[in-house]
């Protein structure tokens, strides 16, 4: 008020000591300061829970998503296990080592056949 | 003179149905005279596939053998002449009734061929006059030990098993 320089002096003392501050025990300041203390430390408990809680709900669904896209692409990974030589190609060479590794008939038919596709040799 | 009249329609109907009777009995008869020049020719043929592997042992060999012109159809596949690659190769049925196919086969056996052998033979289904033209493209030769070597594929008509 005293930095209103539309408001007079006088007026401003008349109403300052009309309403002046009441005074608050120290006992009691300290009880609502501790209040508020308690009151803005249970708000932040509640903002890390749900800060967590959204955190593990991201890194499922991520987690989930990847496992899903994986397992919807298995022929990647199959492709992988077939060659068997690491040139980067299934073909019969690689079902020739399978057999001489001594692999069971099942997979090395499995991996021949696999190399004559006719949509894997486009 | 009624019974006349009765006896002359009576023919009559008679010779219509007769004539519609010859006439039903003679279409089938020109019909399959005609099919057979709108259908066209199928013959049925039989490639023979060699490798020769220059000398190496071969120990498996990849092919795949397709048509660029003509109406063909692989209808059958079987082995080769040596007992390495007696059995028939391995093939994607689905590349019967098509004009691809890629065969492939592995020997473990301790002797192998070492010189040019007959690994396969595709029977084929050729329809109409168009000469068919073929493609046969080595995809990978490996010795006993599953290594790449180097090797040629030709193929060869067998003889023309039938003809319709």
């Amino acid at each position: 008020m005293q930095d209103d320089p539309n408001i007079p002096e006088v007026f401003a003392r008349d109403l300052k000591s009309r309403f002046a501050a009441p005074h608050v025990p120290t006992a009691v300041d300290e009880a609502i300061l501790n209040a508020a203390r308690m009151h803005l430390g249970r708000n932040r408990k509640r903002l890390f829970t749900w800060t967590s809680a959204a955190a593990a709900g991201v890194a499922i669904a991520t987690t989930t998503i990847l496992y899903l896209s994986n397992q919807s692409h298995p022929a990647a990974s199959n492709q992988i296990a077939m060659d068997i030589n690491h040139d980067q190609q299934i073909n019969i060479l690689d079902a020739l080592a399978l057999a001489r590794n001594g692999a069971n008939d099942r997979d090395v038919q499995a991996l021949a056949m696999q190399a004559v596709k006719l949509e894997q040799n486009q | 003179m009624t019974i006349n009249r009765l006896i002359m329609v009576v023919m009559m109907l008679c010779g219509v149905t007769a004539m519609v009777a010859h006439a039903q009995s003679t279409q089938p008869a020109t019909q399959p005279a005609t099919q057979p020049a709108t259908q066209p020719v199928t013959q049925f043929k039989a490639v023979d596939i060699y490798i020769d592997p220059q000398g190496q042992m071969l120990g498996a060999y990849q092919i795949e053998f397709f048509s660029t012109s003509g109406d063909v159809k692989l209808v059958g596949v079987e082995g080769g002449e040596t007992e390495s690659y007696k059995k028939a190769p391995y093939y994607d049925p689905k590349a019967l009734q098509q004009s691809r196919i890629i065969l492939a086969a592995f020997s473990t056996d301790s002797s192998l061929p070492t010189d040019k052998v007959r690994v396969a033979r595709l029977h084929l289904q050729i329809r109409g006059d168009v000469n068919p033209v073929y493609e046969l493209k080595l995809i990978v030769a490996g010795d006993k030990d599953a290594k790449p070597i180097k090797a040629t594929a030709t193929f060869a008509y067998y003889a023309a098993a039938s003809q319709e």
